[in-house]
């Protein structure tokens, strides 16, 4: 018997993915009450969408250990945490500091994901960005977001 | 019909709506053009600003931003050999193949005018079929409604371009995600971990958002930066008379194809033209020409395209019912302005659909009338760097996100869904069942707990009514076609290529 490795790591994460959703799905659905099937309960139609995530991820991770796929692209990580903590940065940043400054903390920290930009175009990006969202939301669209914080 | 429609022109020209229409299809043009941004990040970016916007005027924008797209991705297709949108990937072969000849002017005009054509069928047909779906779907009860849905998931697995059974997982996952939130019937919240922006559901614009657009950054920039270096005249603009004679029967092929191809759940601008091009290649009594610049190739998809995102408007307005991802987004956009998507929409708000209708008219003659002067625009517009791009589009999809509900949280959640999707990404797992589940999961859940009351607990309910029966053995069949080896290789060599 060959052993036992994974052949194609897309499947084999998907299924990983997909039971960590199903179990998910059961334990926090774990108190709704499941029913019958002519009166469901609030915890009928979660068991069931549950339990499948967990069949088919339990299949792809089975078939993945014995049929070869592609590999996962590279990842390449910097780009990616940079473009995720600008989001959050934002979250963070919106109500207390406003509009202005959080867009151009987010276009400046964004603008790091690419190679290739100088540091006066980020700098330009980031005040054109901020300008423009503060006419475009604010003056123009008329959205009740502060603009330089509280 | 025409009475109809004649209300409908006059809900849509005005100078107000006429605006809206014309910012929809500038729009539309500009991400078409642009790889890497698609209709779909923009209609949910563009969501929250249509809060402040009369319901009509907010439709057709969105609208506009649809079909604009498949417009102004050909034109990228021909001029790069980069796919603007991702409706325009086979244009690219025999379209960029045109330009290398020197004949890149004909093929954008012949894709122009063919678009053009295809969508005024397009609008026709939508106010053909919608009426007479609509007075179908009078006759549906939650049993129908149920085995409905259930075509519509089945058909959005099979139609999906990856694993057939990844898509099905995502379609639960979506269903799963979407049945957060306080349970109508008895009134408990499910899975809100005491959030209370979670008591509602979570919200369709983070999720759009994350998972279509951000995602989709995050991946490109794991690729090397694209050349996108325009190095072909474009030449003249006038096709020549053997070039017409080869386009025109394609043009009305793709126009029909496309036109059903919307209408059929999971269906849209997508599959009509890679439908449209392999069909192209298998009638043409020369296929050796496809692929070295055959008009066809690009007249058959590129109006299969344009008719199929008119006509993927008939099942959400008539029965309320998204067929892809954008028309989920078109849905958010109607329930955010509190209109329930459905039959409703045709019996009481005749002057939204009608208006509609007609703005996509309209829409199509100013899209006609803007691509070919402003070709030269359109090629600057290619030149901005993604490095300048991107940070735009952050920026944008996190005021838009924030401005929704005025929520810091959403905007954490928003970072989440991003990441979500960017792993759906890379491990192939296909974003369009997922979010198509995550809205019809509420829908579909009501509806099978109501059948269930109605049947007491007997699942034969949904064979014993006609149409669910029928829409049930439709299902079955897609499943047997896909499971099926010989059609399975087709389906597979038709995404391939």
């Amino acid at each position: 018997m060959p052993a036992l490795t994974v052949k194609d790591q897309k499947d084999f994460w998907s299924g990983v993915l997909f039971i960590a959703f199903g179990c998910a799905g059961l334990w926090f659905g774990r108190d709704y009450l499941i029913g019958t099937a002519a009166r469901m309960g609030p915890g009928y139609f979660p068991l069931m969408m549950s339990l499948a995530l967990v069949g088919i991820g339990g299949f792809l991770l089975v078939r993945s250990l014995v049929i070869a796929g592609e590999p996962i692209e590279r990842s390449a990580l910097w780009p990616q945490l940079l473009i995720l903590s600008a989001i959050v940065v934002f979250g963070l940043m919106i109500e207390r500091l406003g509009l202005a400054a959080a867009v151009a903390a987010v276009a400046l920290i964004s603008s790091f994901a690419a190679r290739g930009a100088r540091w006066f175009e980020r700098l330009g990006l980031a005040l054109a960005l901020s300008a423009a969202c503060v006419l475009l939301f604010v003056y123009f669209l008329g959205q009740p977001i502060p603009v330089w914080g509280r | 019909m025409f009475a109809n429609l004649a209300t409908g022109f006059g809900a849509a020209v005005t100078p107000i709506n006429l605006g809206f229409c014309f910012i929809g299809v500038m729009l539309g043009t500009m991400i078409g053009v642009l790889p890497g941004i698609g209709p779909i990040a923009t209609i949910a970016m563009l969501l929250p600003v249509t809060f402040g916007a009369p319901p009509l005027g907010a439709l057709i924008m969105l609208a506009g931003i649809y079909y604009g797209a498949q417009y102004g991705g050909s034109t990228t297709a021909i001029l790069v050999n980069l796919p603007g949108e991702s409706s325009s990937v086979v244009t690219c072969i025999d379209g960029y193949a045109m330009a290398q000849r020197g004949r890149a002017g004909a093929a954008l005009s012949i894709a122009a005018v063919g678009s053009f054509f295809a969508g005024c069928v397009g609008v026709l047909a939508l106010a053909a079929f919608a009426p007479i779906l609509a007075r179908l779907s009078e006759k549906f009860l939650s049993p129908e409604y149920f085995s409905l849905m259930l075509f519509g998931l089945v058909a959005a697995v099979v139609l999906a371009h990856g694993s057939a059974i990844k898509a099905v997982a995502m379609v639960f996952l979506g269903l799963l995600l979407g049945i957060v939130g306080t349970d109508v019937q008895s009134g408990i919240a499910r899975y809100t971990f005491r959030i209370p922006e979670l008591l509602d559901g979570i919200d369709f614009v983070p999720i759009a958002i994350g998972v279509f657009g951000l995602s989709e950054i995050m991946r490109n920039l794991d690729l090397p930066a694209l050349e996108r270096q325009v190095r072909h005249v474009v030449g003249s603009l006038w096709p020549t008379r053997e070039e017409i004679r080869h386009a025109w029967p394609a043009v009305l092929r793709g126009t029909g194809l496309g036109a059903l191809l919307g209408v059929l759940p999971g269906g849209g601008a997508v599959l009509a033209s890679f439908a449209a091009y392999t069909f192209e290649k298998k009638i043409s009594r020369e296929p050796q020409r496809f692929g070295k610049g055959a008009v066809e190739g690009v007249a058959g998809p590129e109006s299969a395209n344009n008719a199929a995102a008119q006509t993927s408007f008939v099942p959400l307005l008539t029965l309320g019912i998204p067929s892809n991802p954008v028309m989920a987004l078109m849905m958010g956009a109607m329930v955010i302005q509190g209109i329930a998507p459905g039959t409703a929409v045709l019996t009481q708000r005749p002057e939204l659909f009608w208006g509609m209708t007609a703005s996509m008219w309209i829409g199509n003659l100013m899209l006609i009338v803007i691509n070919l002067p402003l070709i030269g625009l359109w090629v600057k517009l290619l030149q901005v760097p993604y490095r300048i791009l991107f940070p735009c589009i952050v920026v944008l999809c996190c005021v838009g996100v924030y401005s929704t509900q005025t929520s810091a949280t959403l905007v954490m959640f928003t970072a989440g869904f991003a990441l979500l999707g960017y792993i759906f990404l890379k491990l192939g797992c296909e974003g369009a069942p997922f979010i198509l589940g995550f809205v019809l999961g509420p829908l579909m859940e009501e509806n099978l707990r109501r059948s269930m009351v109605l049947s007491a607990g007997n699942p034969s309910i949904f064979f014993e009514r006609p149409i669910s029966l029928v829409l049930i053995v439709a299902s079955i069949g897609l499943v047997a076609l896909i499971v099926l080896p010989r059609v399975r290789q087709t389906r597979e060599e038709v995404f391939k290529e």
